[in-house]
C-alpha cells in the first residue's frame, strides 16, 4: 500500500495545459519538495492532490483508493491536509477556534447530543479543546489563543495555517510556499517547526517553496516543474547540479534575487 | 502585549437570573393589566419577531449566506399550523392541557413543513452566493406567498380567519427562551463551527474536512423550522392571516431587525427585533412622518456602525456566562458600546491612551 500517488495527472483550463503528466509516489515519512518558477503549475498540482480540481486525465490515489471526483472534505478525511499560498484562515474566529473548527472529525457526536449537551458531547468538546490547546503550544501560539486570526502578525498567520492543517490529523501535509513573505529569521523558525513536526508526528510532507536554501536544506527528494512539465527529479545534490535545472530555474532565480 | 484572562474562570451568571426575573415581572404586569392589551400584543409580537430574526441570524450571521425569504418560511409555519388547529385539532382542544399540547404539536408540524421548504430554498445556496442568492431567496419567498393565493384549503386570497387564539405571553416567552437555548447549543458545537467555517472561508472549511454543503443546508433547514414556529405563534396570536401578511416587505423587516441589531449575534437579533418593533409604535404620534424617521434611524445606524446597535456581542447567557475575550469585544463593538466608551472617557476627562500603548 502506498500513501498519496499521482499517475500521469494533467489538467487544462480552456486550452491552457497548466500541468502535464505529473507523477508522484510518496514514500512514508519523506519530505518531498516541488519547485519551479512562478506560474509553473505547482499550486495547481496541490489543488489536484487535495481535491479542489479534478485532473482532466490521470489518477490521484490515496492508500490505493482512487480519489478522482471525490469531494474536498473526503480527501481531508483520507488524511491529506494543506495550507494555502494566499493565507485562508478563519479570520474573524479566534486562534483557538481556527483549530477547533478543523477538528470536525473528532466531534463524533450527533445533532441531538449537541442540542441537549449530553455528557458525551461535553466529554468530546473538552477533549477537542485540550487537543487544540496542546497543538497551539506545539506551535508556540498558546499565548495568542484569544487573538482573532486576522489580527496575528503575518508570520504567525502562516504558522497557524500549518497548525490548523495538523489539527485534521493528516498523514500527508501539503505546504504551499509556507515561507513566502517571511524574513530570514522567520524562515529559520519555520524550518525548526517543520523538523519538529517530522520528529513528533507520523507524517509525510510535500513542500512547495521558492526559498532554494530552505528546500536544499530539508528536502529528501525534489521535483522541478516548468510550464507544467516535470523537467527534473532527484535528491537535492543532483538537482543542484542538473544543467537543465540551472538553466531553467536556478540560474534565473539567482539573478532575480541577487 | 495585553494579558489574557483565562476564560474558564470569572463566569457571570447575571443573565441566568435576568431570564426568570423578567418573566415574572412581565407576567405580573400583564396579569394585573398594568400593561394593557394593546402593549401586551406588542410585547408578544416583539418576541415572535425576535424568534424569526434569530433564525435569520443563523443563515446570514453565522453561516454567512444571504437570505431574504424569511417571511416565506414563516408563512408556511403560520398556514400549516393554523389549518391544523382550525380544521383538525379544534374539537379536541377542550381543556387547557389538551389545547396547549395540540398547539405545540401544530407548531412543530408547521415548523417541520417550513423546514422542508427551507431545504428547497437552501439548494441554490450550494451554487450561488451573495446578491444572487439574495435575489433567489426573495423570489422563492414570493413564490410561496403566491402559492397560498391559489391553494383552496388556505383560503386563497382571503386567507384563514378565526384561528384559535392560543398564543399567549407564557408560550411566546418560553419559545423565545428555548430558541435562544437551542441556537446557542448549536452554535457552540461542531455543527455551529462548520457554519462559521462556511462564513469565514468556505474553501478552507472544506479543506479542513468540513462538508460545507451539509452545513449550509442544515442552517437553512434549521432556520426555516424556527421561523415556521414563529409563524405559527403569529397566526395563533392574530387569529387571521392572508398571503399578503407575509409579503417581501415582511422579509425585509427581519433583515432590518437583524442588521440594525447586529448581524452575527443572536442576542442582537433579538434586541434589534424588540427595539424596531417598538419604535414604530412609539413614533405613532408623528403620523405619517414616522415612516420617514424610521428608515432614517436605519440608514444612520448602518452608516455609523455597520455592526449594528448592539454589535456582534452575545448575552452572557449565550456564552455560558463566560467573559468575552478582549479581542473579540473590540472587534464586535456596536454603537452602544462606542457611546458608552465615549461617555466613560468624557467622565474620566482623559483619552484612552492605554489602548494605543497596548498596540
Ligand atoms: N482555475 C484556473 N483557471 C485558469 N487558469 C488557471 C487556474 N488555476 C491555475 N491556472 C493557471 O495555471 C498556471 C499555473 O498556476 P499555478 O499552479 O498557480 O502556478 P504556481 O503555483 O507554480 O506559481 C498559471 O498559468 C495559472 O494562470
Ligand atoms: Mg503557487
Amino acid at each position: 500500500m502506498s500513501l498519496l500517488e499521482a499517475e500521469n495527472i494533467s489538467i487544462e483550463f480552456g486550452g491552457l495545459k497548466a500541468v502535464q503528466n505529473f507523477n508522484l509516489k510518496l514514500k512514508d515519512h519523506e519530505l518531498f519538495s516541488i519547485i519551479g518558477p512562478n506560474g509553473a503549475g505547482k499550486t495547481t498540482i496541490f489543488n489536484m492532490l487535495t481535491g479542489i480540481y479534478t485532473p482532466t486525465s490521470g489518477i490521484v490515489k490515496m492508500n490505493d483508493v482512487v480519489m478522482n471526483g471525490k469531494k474536498i472534505h473526503e480527501f481531508t478525511h483520507m488524511g491529506i491536509a494543506r495550507t494555502f499560498q494566499n493565507i485562508r484562515l478563519f479570520g474573524a474566529a479566534s486562534v483557538l477556534e481556527n483549530l477547533t473548527i478543523a477538528m470536525q472529525s473528532d466531534a463524533k457526536y450527533g445533532l441531538f447530543d449537541s442540542l441537549l449537551r449530553t455528557s458525551k458531547f461535553k466529554a468530546r468538546e473538552k477533549e477537542i479543546k485540550e487537543n487544540a490547546r496542546e497543538l497551539l503550544s506545539f506551535f508556540e501560539l498558546d499565548k495568542k489563543e484569544s487573538f482573532l486570526a486576522k489580527n496575528l502578525p503575518y508570520g504567525e498567520q502562516r504558522k497557524l495555517e500549518i497548525a490548523r492543517a495538523m489539527a485534521t490529523h493528516p498523514k500527508v501535509l501539503c505546504l504551499d510556499e509556507p515561507a513566502a513573505g517571511m524574513n530570514p529569521s522567520e524562515v529559520e523558525d519555520l524550518i525548526g517547526i517543520i523538523n519538529k513536526i517530522r520528529s513528533s508526528y507520523d507524517i509525510t510532507i510535500i513542500l512547495i517553496e521558492h526559498h532554494m536554501n530552505m528546500v536544499m536544506a530539508i528536502a529528501d527528494r525534489i521535483k522541478v516543474i516548468e510550464f507544467g512539465i516535470t523537467i527534473a527529479e532527484g535528491q537535492p545534490d543532483e538537482i543542484k547540479n542538473d544543467p537543465k535545472v540551472i538553466e531553467a530555474y536556478l540560474g534565473k532565480e539567482e539573478e532575480q534575487y541577487a | 502585549m495585553m494579558k489574557i484572562k483565562n476564560n474558564d474562570t470569572n463566569k457571570t451568571y447575571l443573565s441566568y437570573i435576568v431570564v426568570p426575573v423578567l418573566f415574572f415581572v412581565l407576567y405580573y404586569l400583564i396579569q394585573t393589566k398594568t400593561i394593557n392589551m394593546y402593549w401586551r400584543n406588542i410585547i408578544l409580537i416583539c418576541g415572535i419577531n425576535g424568534v424569526v430574526a434569530m433564525s435569520l441570524n443563523l443563515i446570514n450571521g453565522i453561516t454567512g449566506q444571504s437570505c431574504l425569504g424569511q417571511a416565506g418560511f414563516m408563512s408556511v409555519g403560520a398556514y400549516v399550523s393554523a389549518m391544523l388547529t382550525k380544521n383538525v385539532f379544534k374539537p379536541y382542544m377542550t381543556d387547557t392541557f389538551q389545547t396547549y399540547a395540540l398547539f405545540v404539536a401544530a407548531l412543530i408540524i408547521g415548523g417541520l413543513a417550513a423546514g422542508l421548504i427551507g431545504f428547497l430554498i437552501g439548494l441554490p445556496s450550494l451554487r450561488l452566493r451573495g446578491d444572487y442568492l439574495a435575489i433567489i431567496t426573495l423570489g422563492f419567498g414570493e413564490m410561496i406567498r403566491v402559492m397560498w393565493r391559489v391553494v383552496p384549503a388556505a383560503g386563497r386570497a382571503k386567507g384563514i380567519n378565526s384561528i384559535p387564539k392560543v398564543t399567549n405571553f407564557v408560550s411566546v416567552y418560553i419559545i423565545v427562551f428555548l430558541v435562544m437555548l437551542i441556537f446557542r447549543n448549536f452554535t457552540k458545537s461542531s455543527y455551529g463551527r462548520s457554519c462559521i467555517a462556511v462564513r469565514e472561508n468556505e474553501l478552507a472549511g472544506e479543506t479542513m474536512g468540513i462538508n460545507t454543503t451539509a452545513a449550509k443546508i442544515r442552517a437553512f433547514v434549521f432556520a426555516a423550522i424556527v421561523a415556521g414556529i414563529g409563524g405559527g405563534l403569529y397566526s395563533h396570536l392574530m387569529t387571521f392571516i392572508n398571503p399578503d401578511t407575509f409579503n417581501s416587505a415582511k422579509s425585509t423587516d427581519y433583515v432590518l431587525y437583524l442588521y440594525t441589531g447586529g448581524v452575527g449575534s443572536f442576542s442582537s437579533a433579538l434586541l434589534g427585533a424588540i427595539i424596531f418593533t417598538i419604535i414604530p409604535e412609539i413614533l405613532r404620534f408623528m403620523g405619517e412622518w414616522r415612516l420617514v424617521v424610521y428608515p432614517l434611524v436605519l440608514i444612520l445606524t448602518m452608516i455609523y456602525r455597520p455592526k449594528g446597535l448592539f454589535g456582534k456581542h452575545e448575552f452572557g447567557f449565550m456564552r455560558f456566562g463566560e467573559k468575552e475575550n478582549e479581542y473579540e469585544k473590540e472587534e464586535n463593538a456596536g454603537i452602544l458600546m462606542l457611546i458608552s466608551k465615549a461617555v466613560k472617557s468624557l467622565l474620566n476627562g482623559k483619552k484612552e491612551k492605554t489602548r494605543k500603548e497596548a498596540q
